[in-house]
């Protein structure tokens, strides 16, 4: 079925106006973090660029380095960090959050254990769907379970979590977690410095010192004054927390801890002295990382011995994995496949190690499928329909099943490299593999749609086959039918167990009729031997001795298999390169010449590199979509280059180091005549951030001018025009001389139509005649476009990655359009 | 986004005046979430899409040259943040069985619509096993109405690839249909 254009735009018409969303209330919402935003970071610093921001950037981390940064962080000039300093702090809460998994872990069977602990976690925040007064719940997804969110920090009117932010939350007495609020990280990992943080707090701080929106973990020493202060007058009624009695500040490390406290210890910010809080630590020196909410209000009138860096309230104490005693529990994992699907690590170790056991055998696992970018397809192969990113590598397959159904998925492994999916699996409601007995509940569940289901069971069972061969019945006998179940020695799946030797003789009671011809080793003919077996639910109506309602086609049947357990040990640092990643930018761009000249069908391959500042990835390997690229334009419209391209875009290459440019090369022919200049650069990090330059825009892009004489002009025209859909039709057109006219003869022409049009497609091929002519025909024109072009490699168009193509000239056309 | 008006609204958002990114964002949040929702199919996707587009722009409007090519350059924003909230949505999408439910656009609800055998559920099952490029291509030409011309700005591309884009998307389509038993 190929949808006219109109049902195409009413369904996704229907798409785009089917949502319940308010969007006046997201506007709402865009706002109000527009209102928190503050730009770019080198708008902060005052300046209107960011290679200005730079340089006052650099001044300001030199100074402040020199002015404020204690000797255990920067020992001076000469002087080096030692990466073994004990007292420099790794991994949770310093440099991360706990990931949900940690979380989970932590929390442990009895989260009511942990009461009154504040952790901070990034997790995802899901607002529960119902009307609530403030504080409105949430609920955090963990892997063993949903668990409920209090919010202790009541939004402003209007106001929103920070969803991308880690969050704080303290374990309540009910073993729910408390949302004390989002937290801001530190410019280099979770944790702030004292000098970090107060020299934020003067941006934060506006009229009547507002609460700032997010909470900041800091790491620093906690004193209180030895002695209680009698309270000045002005203070007696109010304020308790910042006023009288033993006065409490966070100070830099060790060395600040004051001898006498007649005054607020220098660079201190002061913090009230709580102690009726477990998390509060009585009036003792205490290194911790401290959680705290700035810009309480510090009116001299109102804070006594107020440092002058600052004030904040204490939200609590964030413990260190060491001082939480958490040593997470390795409890052995669940049996492979009674109860579980094989992770993706699992899944890879499998089939990176020695498969010469495992060709051909299902397995099924928790990977995640992907479409396969069709700019990735091989040129001339079969094209994957499907890819898995595994930690090895990219893994490709093959289509066989819908994989857009939920996951596990059912899998072999071909001799190849690549898989073969059979399906998606849907779990038992407490483990992989469905009793029997569940199975027969639930297909008579599915019926009568049980056709429709896509999704395969994998079900314990024996197989027992019918040792006589009735006739098979008349109606099923019709030639050129096909039967799912069909005549001959019939087979049924029975309760684990409950078969007996040898064949039956008779339909079981209890049994699920399988195909007989099904594409597993069956079992000898005198066991009833056990297994797991991958079945689909079919229907019954072409089914030959099936018992009723319980038909299924079987897919294969699954081993299991002993797995090692994999490693939970607690990262101790940030995984992936997320922490150190710095802001991606554009340093520059150069062309590898300023100008070729090129006649007829000469070609020269031209480089372009790009010299990034920030910590590109080569994004090819997880998701081909983000592979860094470049393109470049020609000036002059499209119509004016004729049936040359205007824009050309290839995928950039790392060729060194992280310093080194990345390189695109293009092969460029005489009809690229012309002046081209870089239009767009786009790149990623490690955390799928785009960078997204178009230098063209600011006059800055690098010029390359090619001078081309005697390029090749292709034309194209169809007979009939418009095409009949579904009738012959014939391509054709000439290639010239685009300068004199004459005609080329022996040039190779490509015609293709549908995704042959697409980069990397390959079609078939004519040569012109000595008038220059070619001709192609179609022998039943479709609704797609048609192209044809002249490439240096027969019939091949280029692809944006892989080695480069020379393209002299290409056409596309819809032959149904008049 | 057409006119003096709107050129001076960019001008001044451009130079910080969040009132008139007030404005702008008032004008396009519904273009940009109506075209998130055809891409991405619900509403929580779209939701976070439609915040993340327009918020990047307004981080990014200074690097935007040329304020007449707004629309583009936020039609680009929001086929980039589509992608993103797909990429951050973990796991496969849930897609449910078909079932009697499933509701069929009819001529009653549309005059004059004719396929009556594409179900919504089974074009939204078919529609979202295409790779979000070829989802964009498909709302921006068939949904939004743009001309090839204006496509090719606002994803950045030649027209010709455009063409040949939309080409395989609608081949693409028409293979995923199949799949649900409608070829």
């Amino acid at each position: 079925m190929s949808l006219d254009d109109r049902t195409l735009r009413e369904h996704l018409d229907r798409r785009a106006t089917a949502g319940v969303t308010d969007v006046e209330g997201i506007a709402e919402v865009v706002m109000t973090r527009v209102a928190a935003d503050r730009g770019p970071w080198w708008r902060r610093l005052g300046v209107r660029t960011r290679s200005l921001g730079i340089a006052a950037a650099a001044v300001v981390v030199i100074v402040v380095a020199l002015a404020v940064l204690p000797p255990r962080i920067w020992p001076g000039p000469g002087a080096s960090l030692s990466a073994s300093d004990p007292s420099v702090a790794t991994g949770y809460p310093a440099d991360r959050p706990l990931t949900a998994k940690e979380l989970d872990t932590l929390l442990g069977p009895s989260p009511a254990d942990r009461a009154g602990v504040v952790v901070i976690a990034d997790v995802g925040l899901e607002e529960l769907p119902i009307s609530c007064p403030l504080p409105c719940p949430f609920a955090v997804t963990l892997p063993s379970r949903t668990i409920k969110v209090v919010d202790l920090d009541p939004p402003v009117l209007g106001a929103l979590p920070d969803y991308d932010a880690p969050q704080a939350f303290r374990v309540l007495d009910n073993g729910q977690l408390g949302r004390l609020g989002s937290v801001r990280p530190g410019p280099g990992g979770l944790a702030w410095t004292l000098p970090q943080l107060t020299a934020v707090l003067p941006d934060l701080r506006g009229p009547g010192a507002n609460p700032a929106p997010q909470l900041y973990l800091v790491e620093a020493w906690r004193v209180v004054s030895p002695s209680a202060y009698r309270c000045p007058v002005s203070l007696s009624d109010h304020n308790p927390d910042f006023g009288c009695g033993p006065v409490a500040w966070l100070v830099q490390d060790e060395d600040s801890v004051p001898s006498t406290f007649n005054s607020a210890p220098l660079g201190s910010l002061r913090v009230p002295n709580v102690p009726s809080e477990g998390d509060r630590p009585g009036p003792v020196a205490e290194h911790g990382f401290w959680l705290v909410d700035p810009l309480i209000a510090q009116d001299p009138d109102r804070c006594f011995l107020c440092a002058s860096a600052g004030t904040a309230d204490l939200i609590g104490r964030v413990l260190t994995l060491d001082d939480l005693a958490f040593t997470p529990a390795t409890p052995p994992p669940p049996a492979y496949p009674a109860n579980r699907a094989l992770t993706a690590d699992e899944f890879d170790r499998l089939i990176s190690g020695d498969v010469s056991n495992l060709i051909g055998r299902t397995l099924i696992s928790d990977v995640e499928l992907r479409v396969q970018s069709v700019l990735l397809c091989p040129v001339g192969g079969d094209c994957p329909e499907y890819m898995v990113d595994l930690p090895s590598g990219t893994r490709y397959i093959q289509a066989g099943a819908d994989p857009l159904l939920p996951g596990p998925y059912a899998l072999q492994l071909r001799e190849d490299g690549m898989l073969d999916l059979l399906g998606s699996v849907r779990p038992a409601p407490s483990a992989l593999t469905w009793t029997f007995g569940d199975y027969l509940a639930e297909i008579q569940d599915l019926l009568p749609r049980a056709r429709l289901t896509s999704q395969a069971y994998l079900v314990e069972a024996s197989a027992v086959y019918l040792a006589a061969s009735p006739p098979c019945p008349s109606r099923l006998e019709s030639p050129g039918s096909t039967f799912d179940v069909g005549c001959g020695h019939a087979v049924w799946l029975v309760p684990p167990g409950s078969a007996s030797a040898g064949g039956v003789l008779e339909m079981p009671d209890v049994g699920v009729r399988v195909q007989n011809d099904a594409p597993v080793a069956w079992p000898a003919e005198d066991s009833g031997v056990t297994s797991y077996f991958l079945v689909r639910p079919l229907g019954v109506d072409t089914c030959f001795m099936c018992t009723p309602n319980s038909t299924s086609q079987l897919l294969a049947t699954v081993d299991p298999i002993d797995i090692a357990p994999a490693s939970t040990a607690l990262p101790t640092t940030a995984p992936g390169p997320t922490a150190g990643a710095s802001e991606l930018a554009v340093e520059d761009i150069a062309f590898s010449t300023e100008s070729v000249t090129l006649d007829g069908f000469e070609t020269a391959d031209v480089n372009v590199s790009v010299t990034f500042g920030g910590d590109v990835v080569q994004y090819h390997q997880t998701d081909g979509s983000l592979t860094p690229m470049i393109c470049l334009e020609r000036d002059g419209t499209p119509a004016s280059l004729g049936p040359h391209p205007s824009v050309l875009s290839r995928t950039l290459v790392p060729i060194g180091g992280a310093a080194e440019p990345w390189v695109a090369s293009f092969r460029l022919t005489s009809g690229d005549r012309g002046t081209w200049r870089v239009t767009c650069v786009v790149a990623y990090d490690a955390d799928g951030h785009e960078l997204s330059v178009y230098p063209a825009l600011g006059g800055a892009a690098p010029v390359l001018e090619v001078i081309g004489t005697h390029a090749p002009h292709l034309t194209m025209e169809f007979d009939p025009s418009p095409a009949v859909i579904g009738e012959a039709l014939e391509v054709s057109g000439r290639v010239t001389d685009e300068e004199s006219g004459d005609p080329l003869a022996g040039v190779v022409v490509a015609i293709g139509q549908g995704s042959v049009c697409t980069g990397g497609g390959t079609g078939p091929t004519v040569a012109t005649n000595p008038n220059g002519v070619y001709t192609y025909l179609i022998a039943a024109a479709d609704d797609l476009a048609v192209c044809t072009w002249i490439s240096d490699l027969d019939g091949a168009y280029p692809t944006l990655s892989g080695d480069p193509i020379a393209i002299f000239a290409t056409l596309f056309a819809h032959p149904t359009e008049p | 986004m057409e006119g003096p008006l709107e050129r001076e609204l960019i001008e001044q958002a451009r130079r910080g005046d969040r009132a008139a990114c007030e404005q702008i964002v008032r004008r396009k949040v519904e273009t940009v979430y109506r075209t998130a929702r055809a891409i991405l199919g619900n509403d929580a996707d779209a939701d976070d899409a439609t915040q993340e587009t327009l918020i990047g722009a307004w981080r990014r409007l200074p690097s935007l040259r040329d304020p007449d090519r707004f629309d583009a350059w936020l039609g680009r924003i929001t086929v980039n943040a589509c992608r993103m909230a797909l990429r951050r949505r973990r796991g496969p999408a849930l897609v449910a069985l078909p079932s009697d439910s499933g509701h069929e656009l009819s001529d009653e609800r549309r005059p004059g619509f004719e396929h009556r055998a594409v179900t919504a559920d089974a074009f939204d099952r078919a529609f979202e096993r295409l790779p979000v490029e070829q989802r964009a291509i498909l709302v921006l030409h068939h949904r939004d109405e743009l001309s090839i011309a204006e496509v090719a700005a606002r994803l950045g591309i030649p027209e010709g690839t455009v063409k040949s884009r939309l080409s395989a998307a609608r081949a693409a389509l028409d293979r995923s249909l199949a799949r649900e038993g409608l070829r």
